[in-house]
């Protein structure tokens, strides 16, 4: 049975913050999950997908973020409780219908879980969700710890449902990958069988509708507004003249600071759980004898702001910090011994210098950025298309997945990048403007995700763009999840359709459509060469699954290759040219490890002296 | 709560190594096992991009009172185990004090950039020297050959487990292993696990 399905009331359990999120909604009876997956949220979908296995719980790996929130808003309002999950930024892709559910409401509970990201571990951006609560008129949960995590999922059907909206949960990477104690409490069946009574007028956002509507969420929001006040989850701890306001993980970077400093019984903290509406009430009382107020956010200045409008309200003046050159950033996540200091100089506390280690000596340390997996496809696909494009000028957009990487030497393949789906639509607008040839570089669950209405377009408006989609099988990076193209019965799973990307292509009118398979070189060169001379919209599908998912199925392994140093002439195109982390030079002669090398043979069709071989046992 | 105690409280350990090194699950074993004698375990954790063959890292705060937030503050890290030289020198960097401790692997991953020439990697000897000097204790144990005897070098993490049981600066046992091992790997795995913790701890003198 998975682990969080135990039904053992009291048993204390080590897990992952996703993990907490998951049991959380688990023990509210949640019956319908969603997701499209994004790190650092993509073990909470994980978690779902194996219990759905088990249970009576519906979960599916939507095409996108949008999809997924109105798959679940759908289930929601048809009174069944569901969850739908993202990262931060698929909130963007999501929030056209966010902010009109706003207006709709639900019937039973719905939490949107956003996973943020301080200081983009792995994402485009940092922004700060909690403004899509303030955005919305939603509320907005955040949690410190990973009981606190889990207690929110629970509540957090709760406050929806008493409220009639979905109710935000925003986590940040450093709550969803942590791991920690949880207690697991009583489960409950969830109601799983929906029904649905007609009421058009409350529940077609048509003007005159939705002019009701929006006076109902301000309403709603009004409520909100108690509730917070009331909250447990906003607290005061502490009781000193000297007041912090913090929220989430930063609240342990306080505590521990405070107990670092020794100052625990100067310091009031009011930490912050359920951020939107901020409780007015709740901040005024604390505001009351202060002789100064920190406000420690990651982000932005979210509640720092709220905190000094609420002070000039009541008339209150004292100094109240939070964002500045000497305390906190907006840019990346807290490190506590920032923390530490911030509070120390605010408060003009003693801060004793730390030991610290001599680095003069130390040599230095080369940067170790992550790479393409020894023989990943799209290695080969980038290599192909240099070799194919030689005589041209050639620019690549390209988009989210593991193929982003190849921005790094010596592959340098990737030119424009802002979001999912922006390869191909970008690439329309660059190909109407700029002289060089245009090769956007896109994957097989990013294509469906947001790739589809940018190649309609580029069809549509004949532009001259060739579009290479690097279907590996798997959405890799976020650790090989499904997607609509993916062949799930290899997987075991049963009970879904597999869609044909060349068939979507070629049904959107794309006259040029090649099919290469990258590991063999010249081939893929040939058949890339046609594609680039063709004049209009030419795609190009790049076919063989990601290594590390080929592993995880099992599939037959290949033979390691090594050189043959009888003869190797030292050309090194293939270290320079494909930068694969199984080759390296020692004694300056390039070698491969045989450990990391899962024979692919591209480097073996790139030397032009055949020098490497298949090791023969 | 058993009779274990903690040298220092927090103790923070940092598990450092490059991305597909098996440096969760390492973290998640000794996580557990000291969560198993009634410590409180915090582990903070970075992965998604890293996991690429970049350098990745697994903090962890052991306490006998309540939990600590999920990351080291920089320069107080108590214990580094490296499952790859350089990424120990590295951590120190940012983490050490005179104080902490290291235990690394001595087998060399190459990062893309010394691969292509463009920045070097220094030799294990001046790695291992600068290391020594900058710690009050440091081992080296080449953890991936002997792992390769094994059939896999993934069994370094697990050896590495096994090698910091055996400095005794944390309360690690073979009988709290080998329970965890049995709870999350179940039977058929355990007895290779545990063999390679014992060669592991074979290794520290």
């Amino acid at each position: 049975m998975h682990k969080l399905l135990l039904d053992q009331p009291g048993k204390e359990m080590l897990v992952l913050g996703n993990e907490a999120i998951a049991r959380g909604a688990v023990e509210a009876g949640v019956a319908c999950a969603t997701t499209y997956p994004g790190t650092p949220s993509s073990e909470l979908s994980l978690a779902f997908f194996q219990m759905s296995k088990e249970s009576d719980l519906y979960f599916e790996y939507s095409t996108n973020e949008k999809v997924a929130l109105e798959v679940a808003a759908a289930a929601a309002n048809a009174g069944i409780r569901s969850m739908c999950v993202m990262k931060h930024v698929g909130v963007n892709v999501a929030a056209d219908a966010l902010m009109t559910l706003a207006y709709i409401g639900v019937k039973a509970g719905m939490v949107l879980l956003t996973a943020d990201d301080p200081f983009m571990f792995s994402s485009q951006n940092e922004q700060d969700n909690r403004y899509y609560g303030k955005m919305a008129g939603l509320c907005v949960l955040e949690p410190s710890s990973l009981p606190e995590a889990k207690a929110m999922a629970t509540y957090a059907f709760e406050l929806s449902e008493k409220l009639g909206e979905p109710v935000i949960l925003r986590t940040t990477t450093r709550i969803n990958h942590s791991t920690g104690a949880i207690t697991l409490g009583e489960l409950v069946k969830p109601n799983i069988k929906g029904s649905f009574t007609k009421d058009p007028f409350n529940l077609v956002a048509i003007p005159a509708v939705s002019r009701r509507l929006h006076t109902r969420l301000l309403q709603r929001l009004t409520e909100a507004e108690k509730i917070t006040d009331q909250s447990d989850y906003n607290y005061v701890q502490g009781g000193g003249a000297w007041g912090i306001v913090c929220n989430g993980v930063s609240y342990n970077y306080v505590c521990d600071a405070l107990n670092d400093l020794g100052v625990t019984d100067k310091v009031s903290i009011l930490r912050i759980g359920f951020s939107n509406p901020m409780p007015v009430a709740k901040v005024t009382e604390f505001l009351k004898g202060k002789e100064k107020i920190l406000v420690a956010e990651e982000g932005e200045p979210f509640m720092e702001e709220a905190v000094r409008s609420m002070a000039q309200e009541v008339g209150c003046t004292i100094p109240i910090k939070g964002k500045g050159p000497e305390l906190f950033s907006r840019e990346g996540e807290f490190d506590p011994a920032g923390v530490r200091k911030a509070i120390a100089g605010f408060f003009g506390v003693d801060l004793a210098p730390a030991a610290v280690l001599d680095l003069s000596d130390v040599p230095e340390i080369p940067a170790r950025p992550p790479n393409l997996c020894a023989g990943c496809t799209h290695r080969a696909v980038f290599y192909e298309v240099k070799k194919a494009a030689e005589n041209m000028e050639i620019m690549h957009p390209t988009d989210i997945g593991c193929y982003t990487l190849g921005v790094l030497p010596p592959l340098s393949s990737a030119d424009f990048l802002i979001c999912m789906g922006s390869s191909i639509s970008t690439g329309c607008g660059f190909s109407k403007f700029i002289d060089q040839k245009v090769v956007t570089y896109i994957g097989d669950s990013t294509f469906f995700h947001s790739g589809v209405p940018g190649l309609i377009n580029a069809v549509h408006n004949n532009h001259n763009v060739t579009m290479v989609i690097l279907d590996n099988g798997t959405t890799a990076m976020t650790g090989h999840q499904p997607n609509p193209g993916v062949d799930r019965d290899a997987m075991g799973q049963e009970g879904y359709n597999r869609i044909s990307i060349e068939n979507v292509v070629k049904g959107l009118g794309v006259e040029s459509v090649t099919v290469i398979k990258p590991y063999k070189v010249q081939k893929s060169v040939d058949a890339i060469k046609e594609a680039l001379a063709y004049q209009g919209v030419s795609v190009i599908i790049a076919q063989e699954l990601c290594p590390l998912y080929a592993k995880a199925l099992k599939r037959p392994v290949k033979k390691p290759f090594r050189i043959d140093m009888e003869k190797c002439k030292d050309h090194r195109l293939c270290v320079d040219a494909l930068g694969c982390p199984a080759m390296y030079v020692e004694n300056n002669k390039v070698a491969i490890n045989a450990e990391q090398c899962i024979g692919c043979a591209v480097c073996a069709q790139v030397c032009p002296e055949h020098a490497i071989v298949p090791i023969r046992d | 709560m058993g009779t274990a105690t903690l040298t220092k409280d927090p103790y923070n350990l940092i598990i450092t190594g490059v991305g597909g090194q098996g440096n969760v699950l390492a973290s998640r074993v000794l996580g557990n096992l000291l969560s198993d004698k009634g410590f409180s375990i915090t582990i903070g954790e970075t992965f998604g991009a890293s996991q690429r063959g970049g350098s990745v890292m697994s903090h962890m705060r052991i306490s006998a009172g309540e939990s600590w937030s999920p990351q080291i503050p920089k320069g107080q890290a108590d214990m580094v185990v490296a499952l790859e030289p350089i990424e120990a020198l590295r951590v120190l960097h940012t983490y050490g004090h005179p104080g902490v401790k290291v235990i690394s692997n001595t087998r060399s991953i190459y990062p893309v950039g010394v691969i292509s020439g463009d920045s070097k990697y220094p030799s294990m000897d001046e790695l291992q020297k600068t290391i020594e000097g900058l710690t009050e204790q440091a081992w080296f144990i080449n953890a991936t050959d002997a792992a390769m005897e094994l059939g896999n070098p993934i069994f370094g993490n697990i050896m590495m487990v096994g090698a910091l049981a055996k400095t005794g600066v944390l309360p690690i046992d073979r009988d709290g292993f080998e329970k965890v091992m049995l709870r999350t790997m179940g039977e058929k795995k355990t007895p290779v696990n545990l063999k390679a913790f014992d060669m592991g701890a074979e290794m520290i003198n």
